[in-house]
């Protein structure tokens, strides 16, 4: 895998899990959890499947696991 | 404006996807990377945001931040795509392959459902999600109603069967899998197993009210899944697996148990002498810190005597052999049962035993071939 391309994919989960959560905790309708919970909840899922899947990727390019899970780990809402 | 933005977000995703999944076949070991533009990482993080975004835009300042209406009308796109990839990876996990060639069409479905299901979203009357039924969709196309409904619950039940299949193609391939790639899937298998107790769990948790520990629960352990299936492609400590199952059960039963005995000693004494007491508390953390290392001993005997028949069996011959080696002096019996033992705890394929004689300094060799 091109290293600027996981490193892209890997700001861009960070920036996009923390993104969803400061509009998650602006909204605040039907959220009364704390932040730790949200962190793990909505951000700490999408994180675990982008780093798993960026290593994977990179360790084993020809293994298209990696590559899907870095896609489910973008696009989890 | 409007056409501009079909080809956004959604129709972005779905380029991602059957690139990723289906379209590197070629092995040439790069996968999707070289064809993929990095630009789409951006796309795929804004998609991530529309969950947070709509609600925000929507519900907490309406009307304030712009799209917000198309965002929420596209948004379910992502966990529609989430789930493609899940039933995917399942079907692919660990060798990057499915079971067998056969499976092959059941992965071009799924990937074409998801086309049909993306497709069908801009032209839906309403948003998905029913928080945002308000929203009315500027491409409605209501005359292709029928055809577009038939479409997207079809391929919406292929997408969700796609999990439930994936799932079950790991099980036929475990049954097959020998060597390295059973290894591998223990992985998987281990994690799988835990988010069915904690499933479990949750049903239990949901009729008691507490869903908030639902959430946390199940929150660790989907984020636990990945980080086993990252281990079984990678192949990491796969012959470690057995110890570390091994050691989390004896400590998990151990936190069990110390817990319970701190609780039950703090609750008798304190009734004894005093809700208050600190001699209480400290007779709790005494005891608990004595019991530790037997209780620990016992329950990781037990478990190993449970679980891990071979370790079990394998620490049995080794003290039976360590017992009779004080009473053996000869050194032909003493090499042959060395040969044994080694032979039947560690299982070589071939093992071998040099001595060299004080005196003459040449090696004299003992060979068995298991």
């Amino acid at each position: 895998m091109n290293p600027r391309l996981g490193l892209a994919l890997a700001l861009a989960a960070l920036a996009g899990g923390l993104v969803n959560l400061a509009l998650l905790l602006r909204t605040g309708h039907g959220r009364p959890e704390p932040l730790a919970y949200l962190l793990l909840v909505i951000a700490g899922v999408s994180w675990s499947f982008v780093g798993a899947g960026l290593v994977a990727w990179s360790r084993r390019p020809a293994n298209r696991t990696g590559a899907l899970m870095v896609a489910v780990g973008l696009a989890f809402p | 404006l409007n056409g501009l933005r079909l080809v956004g977000t959604p129709l972005g995703f779905a380029l991602w996807f059957l690139v990723a999944a289906l379209g590197s076949n070629s092995g040439d070991g790069q996968g999707p990377s070289r064809s993929t533009p990095a630009s789409l990482a951006a796309a795929q993080a804004a998609n991530g945001v529309a969950g947070g975004y709509a609600p925000y835009g929507l519900q907490a300042r309406p009307g304030a931040p712009p799209a917000a209406a198309w965002v929420a009308m596209h948004y379910p796109a992502t966990a529609l795509v989430a789930f493609a990839c899940l039933g995917l990876i399942l079907l692919l996990v660990p060798t990057g392959s499915p079971p067998s060639p056969r499976w092959r069409w059941w992965a071009w479905l799924m990937a074409g459902a998801l086309a049909v299901l993306l497709l069908a979203m801009p032209f839906a009357p309403r948003p998905p999600d029913w928080r945002y039924r308000g929203v009315d969709n500027p491409l409605d196309l209501r005359p292709f109603d029928g055809a577009l409904l038939l479409a997207n619950r079809a391929a919406l039940a292929v997408t969700v069967l796609g999990v439930l299949v994936g799932a079950a193609s790991l099980v036929v391939r475990f049954r097959r899998a020998r060597g390295t790639e059973r290894q591998q899937l223990r992985w998987v298998v281990l994690a799988a197993a835990l988010t069915g107790v904690v499933m479990l769990a949750s049903v239990v948790l949901v009729v008691v009210g507490n869903e908030v520990l639902v959430g946390w629960v199940g929150g660790a352990c989907v984020a636990l899944l990945p980080l086993a299936i990252g281990a079984a492609v990678l192949r990491y400590r796969l012959f470690d697996l057995d110890r570390i199952i091994s050691r989390t059960l004896a400590y998990g039963l151990l936190t069990i148990l110390l817990g319970g005995t701190y609780a039950g000693v703090a609750l008798g004494l304190g009734q004894l002498l005093g809700q208050d007491s600190s001699l209480a508390v400290a007779g709790a953390t005494l005891a608990v810190a004595a019991l530790f290392q037997p209780a620990r001993r016992r329950i990781q005997a037990a478990v190993d005597r449970r679980f891990n028949r071979r370790r079990y069996d394998a620490a049995r011959t080794i003290a039976a052999f360590s017992a009779r080696l004080r009473d053996e002096i000869d050194l032909d019996t003493l090499t042959a049962e060395l040969l044994t033992v080694v032979d039947q705890t560690m299982q070589p394929t071939r093992v071998s035993l040099w001595l060299r004689p004080p005196a003459q300094h040449s090696a004299q060799r003992s060979t068995v071939d298991a």
